[in-house]
């Protein structure tokens, strides 16, 4: 995206800005527990992608990889693939090994 | 704080727009009533939109209640309120007054073209109730692809407000300051279509009372099976690999006086046999095994389907399971006893495990709040008639439909609301005709 077309973007949001202000003196933008939730989880994304980067990898391939737990691994791909970063391929053995998109 | 209130007179209310409120709304509506169809959640369809074919013709789901959904969003007679609850119903005169509450969805409907921009602009990933926690969605989301309406509905408790769908938004739909508003319903008469809730899985903590990842809950798997499902196909949640050895366990939330649900779900047999025949197509050399107590194929075709499925190679294994533990790699291990002579327990592992969980009440009558009518013993809505006219309640003018009075499949279900709207428009011609200060 250009830096143009990047600047017209943030001014279709500026009709938010007031609200968002008003929003957040009233209830706080989000808990501790949820902004932590949302930093760990931002940081479990990008270590799952760094992983398959360059490679498709099985979930107990990513898990070694990464350190996480398999089933975090699985949450986050399947999270990661209903929204169009990561896609299958071919099925080896068991498991289904995951690219990054 | 209430913004507004909007008035409104209608034939009928019904509260639910599950398959059996969408079927009674369409009955009616298409016989000329007025109707207000009122549902709590975003989306209409109820659970049957939730699953992936049905028993005992292996139709898909989807495709028998999409079009009703259409047929309900776009009926002229039918006012629709989602995201919306019913706060109390008086009656009064033979008529009924009932308030409703609106949720803010955050999303101004005439603006919003269902482009799912902000969807994919949102950085907060949460667990995907419409794939029971298997799944994920976003902070601001259209609940599943063919949610009616198709608008995104904003998660006022998880969002973070940092103004990203804003952002992307096209149409400058999104509204962060809407608030709950309140609708008045004048109506003739009322259809209670509340549906059911599973049996809580964390209810069984002899069977891991919903700790293990593969101990899984029959709409979970349900998800799994659906052509969109969460994973694209049948995995453990725990490691994504695709199991060889899967059971059910029957009776895992019926018949079970502890859990307070002493009477028969009726439809787990079938669901479990209908599981185990998509499963045996869809993992052909799979082992599926079915621990039952009892199997119940009463309704038209069942026993045949049954026969079908013990045909195809799904073992059947009369036993009643006392425990379930969780050994290496998250593999499920059934403790079991045959009932068989000779046979003591034994322990049995699988790589998956399904539970049959039972069915109870939505809305409870004793819960109170919606309406005064009485609950039966079971704590569904009490029928006072229910071979001669199973739609009554106990208060006059005040129908049930589904499975609002017990446990029904979708066929019994459907049926149940042809004669809810039957009774109720039965109910509209008595009252119309009564000369004034005779009403009921």
């Amino acid at each position: 995206m250009s830096e143009g077309e990047q600047q017209g973007d943030e001014r279709k949001g500026n009709y938010a800005i007031e609200q968002l202000k008003q929003v957040r003196a009233t209830r706080g933008a989000g808990t501790p527990a949820q902004i932590e939730r949302s930093k760990r989880g931002k940081e479990m994304q990008n270590l799952i992608l760094k992983a398959i980067a360059d490679e498709a990898k099985t979930v107990p391939e990513i898990a070694a990889e990464t350190g996480l737990p398999e089933q975090d691994v699985f949450w986050w791909i399947t999270a990661l693939r209903k929204y169009n970063r990561v896609q299958d391929e071919r099925k080896r053995g068991d498991f289904v090994p995951y690219r990054k998109k | 704080m209430a913004a507004s209130t909007q008035q409104l007179k209608a034939d009928v209310l019904v509260v639910g727009a599950g398959i059996a409120g969408l079927q009674a709304s369409l009955d009616l509506a298409d016989q000329g009533k007025s109707v207000v169809l009122v549902e709590r959640k975003p989306s209409i369809g109820g659970t049957m939109i939730n699953l992936s074919k049905v028993f005992p013709t292996l139709d898909c789901a989807s495709c028998i209640t999409t079009p009703r959904m259409a047929s309900v969003a776009h009926h002229a007679n039918i006012d629709l309120f989602t995201l919306s609850e019913v706060d109390g119903i008086e009656k009064a005169g033979g008529r009924f007054r009932a308030t409703l509450t609106k949720r803010p969805r955050y999303i101004e409907e005439d603006k919003c073209i269902g482009c799912k921009r902000c969807e994919e602009a949102c950085t907060v990933f949460l667990e995907d109730d419409f794939d029971h926690g298997l799944g994920a969605r976003k902070a601001i989301s259209i609940p599943f692809t063919n949610a009616i309406p198709q608008y995104p509905v904003l998660d006022a408790d998880n969002c973070l407000l940092c103004g990203a769908c804003a952002k992307v938004c096209p149409t400058q739909c999104i509204n962060f300051l809407q608030e709950p508003t309140k609708v008045e319903v004048d109506a003739g008469a009322v259809i209670l279509a509340t549906g059911f809730e599973l049996t809580p899985i964390a209810a069984k903590p002899q069977y891991g009372g919903g700790a293990f990842p593969n101990v899984l809950s029959p709409l979970q798997m349900e998800r799994l099976l659906a052509p969109h499902g969460p994973y694209g196909g049948v995995m453990r949640p725990s490691d994504g690999q695709t199991p060889s050895s899967i059971a059910y366990v029957q009776c895992a939330g019926s018949r079970d006086k502890s859990l307070g649900v002493p009477y028969c779900s009726r439809v787990c047999c079938m669901y479990a046999i209908k599981q185990a025949m998509l499963l045996s197509g869809s993992l052909p050399i799979a082992d599926i095994t079915i621990y039952y107590m009892d199997i119940r194929a009463f309704g038209k075709g069942y026993e045949q389907f049954y026969q079908n499925a013990r045909a195809m190679g799904v073992e059947f294994v009369k036993a009643k399971v006392a425990r379930i533990s969780e050994g290496e790699g998250h593999n499920p291990i059934l403790r079991i006893e045959r009932q068989e002579a000779g046979t003591g327990p034994e322990e049995v592992q699988h790589d998956l495990v399904v539970l049959s969980l039972g069915m109870v009440p939505a809305w409870k009558p004793s819960r109170g709040g919606l309406i005064a009518v009485e609950a039966d013993t079971d704590g569904f809505l009490k029928s006072p008639s229910m071979k001669l006219s199973p739609a009554l309640t106990t208060m006059d003018g005040v129908f049930a439909a589904g499975t609002a009075t017990g446990p029904k499949d979708i066929v019994d279900a459907i049926t149940d609301a042809g004669a809810a709207a039957m009774a109720a428009t039965n109910y509209l011609v008595r009252t119309q005709a009564a000369p004034a200060g005779h009403l009921p």
